[in-house]
């Protein structure tokens, strides 16, 4: 479903955050990435839906090589797939119905069906009762699930998250990891960027470990 | 087809959420392109009415050409048709002195006190000729009155006051300025344009990177801008419209009222119907380039 090879990145400003990484994720797999703060997980999950370009390297998504994907098909290529942001990017002037009906509008979807698909998702990350809210109330907690329910509610094949759990109680981490479950069960591939140790070790998935932008073997 | 009109419905609602965030930028860029389209229909009104002074004029244009006394018929009949190979003429007619003094008869009716001492002999024959439109303008009727004084047998060539000549020369430069204003308005309302929208898209540029993480393609991005643009064009286009013509009533009164009788059917008139909707097809054009250029720089290039 994903494949890395000899994969380099360099920021404009900066040393190499990414050096020689070569990694495949298989369709319907559930992988954690992690590594210490600065390794690059967050780097190389932005290479996978292009929002960041490689530096050196080709990158296969689906069957496309998306660093040669012309620029026209690169929407069609990240509506399979549905990121969680480390930083949420949330839009703080819109209701957390409209953030998270943002997936669902730009495909052209009619407002009825909108309207159904968001309120299940916010269902199921427990937020139907701020439907109405801004982002702005709510906590970090809370906010994190907003972008969960925006990543997930249009079903893709891939869903990227990025430290999903790094703001939620241990309560909240098991619904959530259960949610990543449930949809990984239905088909969807799973790779998940963390660096909390307690994470990877209650759920025992493959883990490919960063260090200083490189794929540690150990 | 219930798609395509909730995603015309969808635009439309982003453009108006759009403009009302920027409420204040796009009320000044509105009533910015307002005044300059103000200035260039005043000079499509000029024009307008100057030209349609000039072709009342130009039926009018009549040029004498005197005949030495003493010519012959035989000559008189060389010389008229000398006169009519010449491409600018329309026509020509040969006043013998008998039909001149008839002429002058004519018009100085009821003054006979003037014409007793007149006889026949004091008037002198002439041509009557009147050129086609073509030659009114520039110095053309010059060349043709240069020509007529060239002809053997003609001693003097008369011809209106120059006015039309005038006129025209005028309009040359009406037409010129206008060219001139109107091609760096042009530019002007370009530039504003585009500023403004690239304001708009910068207001809205995490909205547009989140809408582009979550796969909107650009088009559907870029169409609530590129109406945007078109709205402003076309609303300070119509609302210089609407103060042209109060400029114009005002000003129509105060002529009646200043000049009064004077000038009681002298009659301006406002810019056609079609210059108008030129001007609002132009407005929308404009608005779309001036709106697409921002977009190609600020959306397109972004990934
Ligand atoms: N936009 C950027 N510009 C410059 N350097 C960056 C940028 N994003 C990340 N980096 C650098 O790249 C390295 C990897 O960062 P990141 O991928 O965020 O790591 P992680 O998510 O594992 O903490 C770090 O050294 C970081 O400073
Ligand atoms: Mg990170």
């Amino acid at each position: 479903m994903i494949q890395l090879f000899h994969i380099y990145k360099h920021y404009l400003k900066g040393s190499a955050a990414l050096e020689d990484i070569s990694m495949q994720v298989e369709k319907g797999e559930f992988v954690f990435i992690t590594g210490p703060s600065g390794a690059g997980k967050t780097t190389l999950l932005k290479l996978m839906f292009l929002a960041e370009l490689p530096t050196k390297g080709q990158i296969i998504v689906n069957g496309y090589n998306i660093t040669r994907l012309r620029k026209t098909a690169l929407p069609f290529l990240r509506r399979n797939i549905g990121v969680v942001f480390q930083d949420f990017k949330l839009l703080y002037d819109r209701t957390v119905f409209d953030n998270v009906a943002l997936t669902l509008a730009v495909l052209g979807i009619p407002k009825k069906e909108i309207k159904k698909k968001v309120w299940e998702i916010l269902k199921m990350v427990g937020l139907q009762h701020k439907l109405n809210a801004l982002p702005i109330r709510l906590s970090g907690g809370e906010q994190q699930r907003v972008s969960i329910a925006r990543a997930l509610v249009n079903e893709p094949a891939i869903l990227l998250a990025d430290e999903p759990t790094g703001n939620l109680d241990p309560d909240l981490t098991v619904d959530v990891m259960k949610l990543f479950e449930e949809i990984n069960i239905k088909g969807t591939t799973v790779v998940v960027a963390t660096h909390d140790k307690n994470l990877i070790s209650t759920y025992r998935k493959r883990v490919i470990t960063l260090e200083h932008g490189r794929i540690s073997e150990k | 087809m219930i798609r395509l009109i909730e995603r015309i419905a969808y635009f439309i609602s982003t453009t108006i959420k759009g403009i009302k965030t920027n409420l204040y930028l796009n009320a000044v860029t509105v009533i910015t392109i307002a005044v300059a389209f103000l200035i260039l229909n005043i000079f499509f009104m000029i024009y307008r009415n100057v030209n349609s002074l000039l072709g009342e004029w130009k039926g009018k244009i009549k040029i004498i050409a005197y005949v030495k006394d003493g010519v012959n018929d035989q000559q008189i009949i060389i010389i008229g048709n000398q006169i009519k190979s010449n491409e600018g003429i329309n026509s020509v007619k040969y006043f013998s002195k008998q039909d001149a003094l008839n002429e002058f008869r004519k018009e100085l009716k009821g003054q006979d006190a003037i014409l007793s001492g007149i006889t026949q002999d004091v008037l002198p024959a002439y041509f009557l000729v009147t050129v086609k439109d073509s030659i009114i303008t520039g110095k053309a009727i010059g060349k043709v009155v240069s020509f007529l004084k060239g002809i053997s047998g003609i001693t003097d060539v008369q011809y209106g006051e120059g006015i039309a000549e005038r006129i025209s020369g005028l309009l040359i430069i009406v037409k010129m300025l206008g060219f001139g204003i109107g091609g760096f308005m042009l530019f002007a309302i370009f530039i504003i344009v585009s500023n403004t929208i690239r304001i708009s898209i910068f207001s809205r540029k995490d909205e547009i990177e989140i809408m582009k993480l979550v796969g909107a393609t650009n088009s559907f991005i870029e169409i609530p801008f590129i109406l945007e643009g078109m709205i402003q064009v076309v609303a300070g286009t119509g609302l210089s419209i609407v103060l042209l013509y109060l400029v114009y009533r005002i000003f129509m009164y105060k002529l009646h009222q200043n000049l009064g009788s004077l000038f009681v059917n002298i009659n301006i008139s406002f810019i056609s119907k079609e210059t108008m909707i030129a001007l609002l097809a132009c407005s929308a054009l404009l608005g779309f380039a001036g709106a697409f250029a921002s977009i190609g720089r600020f959306i397109r290039q972004s990934y």
